[in-house]
C-alpha cells in the first residue's frame, strides 16, 4: 500500500484552496484524464463531475489533507470501472466505423508506434489503463499511483509493467493480413 | 516521477508518452461549475445513448426469420411491492396477485420434477435441474486472443451470470461472419450450448440497458441495433438451433435451444412467472439496493439467530424497480459457517478501501434473511463491501466483514463479487 505520506505534486492538493478555485483550476485537467482513463469524451465530463460532487461534502478536510487530486481522481477511476464493467460492449453508433476500422487496417499499413501504444490503451482493463495513463501522461510515481488507485505499489507497478510488455510484444509482431474468425 | 524508467522499454514508454499526449487533446474539456450540494446526478446520458448504440456484431444482419411476439409487456418491473411483510420458508407459496394484468406470484410454487427456478429481477423461469449458471462467453472476435475467450465458453447447458460484475474490455469487434444470423452466437457452432439469459430492458440509468451474455451467445439483448432487429422478441432457427426472446415486464428472456427440442423450449417459456419473492427466498427489491446505504428495520441481531435457513440476496444498487440480480438459499454447513463467522466478527465497519474511502461505492449489496422454521417474517441484516462503512449491518450493530462472515457469501454462483479490491483475501480467495 502507498506510504500515508506520499502525496501528489503540491499544485494539485488543494491545500487552503477554496473548491469553486480549485475545480476551475483542475477541471480541464482532470476531464483530460478522465477522457484518456475511459476512451469517452461524451462521459469524461460527466464522470469528473460525479467525481466533484462526491468530493464537495468532505473538501475541507480533503484540502487540509492535500489529497484532493487524489481523491478526485481515484473517484473518475472507480466511476469508469464500474461504467465499463457495464458498457462494456456498447459502442456508441457514432464510433463504430472508427473502430471497426481500427481494428482491421490495412495490411501495407504499419501503424507507428503510438498508434499501436493507443490502440493497447484502449483495451486495457480500466484500472490498467488508469495506471497507465497516470505514468506516462501524468508522470506520477508508483507510489503515487498507488495512492491514487488505492492498490499496493507493486499492482501499480504491475499494471504498467505488463502493459509495456504488451505493447513491446505487438510492436514486435509483423502486420497482419487482415482478420480471420474461424 | 522519481522512479527510473523500466529497463528495456524505453520504445514502449515513448510510445505510451507519445499517444497519450496526443490524444489527450481529442477533448474539449467543459468549464465544470463547482457542485453545490452532493447529489448524485441521474444519468441520462444512458438513456440518450440508448437510441443510438449498437452493439458490435449485431448491427446490419437481417437473415433471421421473425417467428411471432412473445411475452410482450412493456411495463416497468414492479417497484411498488413491499418485500418486509411477506413470508418465505413455504408460508403462502404459490399465492399470486394481479398487477397491471399480469400475475405475480407472492410466492414461487414448486418447480416441476426434473426442473429449478432460476431467477433475476422479478421473473423467474423453470429450466432443467441439470443446467447450472455459467458466464456467457463473449464474442471470440472481439479478443487478441479467441482461444482464450474459446476456451472459456460453457461446455453444457447454463443459464448466464448476471453480466453487470464482470470484467471485460470494451474494445471493437469487427463484423459478424455473415452467414451467421445477428441473433445467434457468434461462436463456432460446435461450442453452441444451450442456454438462458436475462437482460433488463427498461433503461433506467440504473440496471438500464445491458449487452451481457445474451448480447454473445444468444445476440444483442437489451440494446438496439441499427434496424432494430436485435432486440425484438421472437424466434429465429439456424443449423438446427432455435433462439426464442421474449420479454416480461421489463426483463426480456433469451432461450437457446436445438430446434429438435421445440417441447423442451416451450416449457420453459410457459413457467415465466413474475414474483415478488423467489425460489430462494429473495424479495425482487429490497431497501439495500437504494444508492445510500440503509439500515435493515429487524429488530434480532443477526448472530443471535437461529434460523432454518439464510436467503443470501444481491441487488443491483441504484436500481429504480426490481433489483434482484443474483439469489442462493444457505442451508446446513454452509448456513452454520455464516453463522458462526458472524458470531465471531469484531464489532464496527471494515475493511473500507485504504485511507479515505472510495466516493464509488460497490455496484451491488447484499440482503440477508434469516428465515424461521415456522414461517413469519424473517429478520434481515445488509451486506456493503467495496465501499466507506463495509460490513454486516444489523438494526442495532455492525459487524466487521471477515473471511468467516463473507467468503460463505460469495461461494457460489450466481452471487458475484464486483469489487476486487477489497473482496479480495476477505470475502474471496486471494
Amino acid at each position: 500500500m502507498a506510504e500515508p505520506e506520499e502525496t501528489l505534486p503540491e499544485d494539485r492538493a488543494g491545500r487552503g484552496t477554496d473548491f469553486g478555485a480549485w475545480v476551475a483550476a483542475r477541471g480541464g485537467a482532470l476531464q483530460r484524464f478522465a477522457y484518456l482513463v475511459t476512451g469517452n469524451a461524451d462521459e469524461a465530463p460527466d464522470l469528473v463531475q460525479d467525481a466533484l460532487a462526491n468530493a464537495m461534502p468532505r473538501w475541507s478536510e480533503l484540502a487540509e489533507a492535500g489529497t484532493a487530486e487524489a481523491y478526485v481522481r481515484r473517484s473518475i477511476v472507480n466511476g469508469s470501472v464500474s461504467r465499463w464493467r457495464k458498457d462494456r460492449r456498447l459502442v456508441a453508433v457514432e464510433d463504430v466505423e472508427h473502430v471497426v476500422r481500427r481494428h482491421t487496417p490495412d495490411a501495407t499499413e504499419r501503424l507507428d508506434d503510438a498508434d499501436e501504444a493507443w490502440q493497447l490503451v484502449q483495451t486495457l482493463p480500466a484500472t490498467q489503463r488508469a495506471a497507465v495513463v497516470l505514468r506516462f501522461y501524468e508522470d506520477l510515481s508508483f507510489a503515487q499511483i498507488a495512492l491514487v488507485l488505492d492498490c499496493p505499489e507493486a499492482t501499480a507497478r504491475s499494471h504498467v509493467h505488463r502493459a509495456l510488455a504488451r505493447l513491446r510484444q505487438q510492436l514486435a509482431q509483423p502486420p497482419e493480413e487482415g482478420a480471420s474468425h474461424d | 516521477m522519481t522512479d527510473q524508467p523500466d529497463p528495456g522499454f524505453e520504445r514502449e514508454e515513448r510510445a505510451f508518452r507519445a499517444a497519450l499526449e496526443e490524444h489527450a487533446g481529442d477533448i474539449e474539456p467543459h468549464d465544470l461549475a463547482a457542485p453545490t450540494r452532493p447529489v448524485r446526478r441521474r444519468r441520462t446520458w444512458l438513456a440518450a445513448a440508448a437510441a443510438a448504440v449498437v452493439v458490435i456484431g449485431g448491427a446490419g444482419i437481417t437473415t433471421a426469420v421473425l417467428a411471432g411476439g412473445g411475452g410482450g409487456g412493456s411495463g416497468t418491473a414492479g417497484s411498488e411491492q413491499g418485500s418486509s411483510s411477506l413470508a418465505t420458508d413455504g408460508a403462502g407459496k404459490g399465492r399470486s396477485n394481479l398487477r397491471g394484468g399480469r400475475s405475480v406470484a407472492a410466492v414461487l410454487p414448486d418447480a416441476a420434477s426434473g426442473m429449478q427456478w432460476v431467477s433475476r429481477y422479478d421473473v423467474a423461469v423453470q429450466v432443467p435441474s441439470s443446467w447450472s449458471y455459467a458466464q456467457a462467453p463473449s464474442k471470440p472476435e472481439c479478443v487478441q486472443k479467441p482461444g482464450d475467450t474459446w476456451d472459456n465458453a460453457p461446455r453444457h447447458p447454463y443459464v448466464g451470470l448476471d453480466p453487470s460484475f464482470f470484467v471485460m474490455p470494451m474494445i471493437a469487434c469487427p463484423d459478424p461472419r455473415p452467414d451467421v444470423p445477428a441473433e445467434f452466437v457468434n461462436l463456432p457452432l460446435s461450442l453452441w450450448q444451450p442456454y438462458l439469459t436475462f437482460a433488463r430492458t427498461d433503461d433506467d440509468g440504473a440496471g438500464g440497458v445491458e449487452a451481457g451474455s445474451a448480447g454473445t451467445a444468444g445476440g444483442s439483448t437489451g440494446a438496439s441495433g441499427s434496424d432494430g432487429s436485435s432486440t425484438r422478441d421472437g424466434t429465429w432457427s439456424y443449423r438446427g438451433w432455435t433462439l426464442t426472446r421474449w420479454t416480461v415486464g421489463g426483463v426480456q428472456l433469451s432461450l437457446l435451444t436445438r430446434t429438435a427440442d421445440a417441447d423442451l423450449a416451450a416449457r420453459i417459456k410457459e413457467s415465466t412467472t413474475r414474483f415478488e419473492v423467489d425460489q430462494n427466498g429473495c424479495p425482487a427489491t429490497s431497501d439495500v439496493q437504494a444508492a445510500e446505504q440503509a439500515t435493515p428495520s429487524s429488530a434480532a441481531s443477526a448472530s443471535r439467530l437461529t434460523p432454518s435457513s439464510v436467503s443470501v440476496c444481491q441487488y443491483l444498487r441504484g436500481s429504480d424497480g426490481a433489483g434482484l440480480v443474483a439469489s442462493r438459499r444457505l442451508t446446513g454447513s454452509e448456513m452454520g459457517g455464516l453463522l458462526r463467522g458472524i458470531a465471531a466478527a469484531p464489532s464496527g465497519s471494515g475493511p473500507d478501501q485504504g485511507s479515505g474511502c472510495p466516493a464509488t461505492a460497490s455496484r451491488s449489496a447484499i440482503e440477508l434473511r434469516f428465515n424461521r422454521a415456522g414461517g413469519g417474517v424473517p429478520a434481515t441484516a445488509y451486506v456493503y463491501y467495496g465501499g466507506c462503512d463495509d460490513g454486516i449491518h444489523d438494526s442495532d450493530s455492525v459487524s466487521r466483514l471477515t473471511s468467516a462472515d463473507c467468503r460463505p457469501l460469495f461461494a457460489g454462483a450466481p452471487i458475484m463479487p464486483d469489487v476486487a479490491s477489497v473482496l479480495e483475501g476477505v470475502c474471496t480467495k486471494p
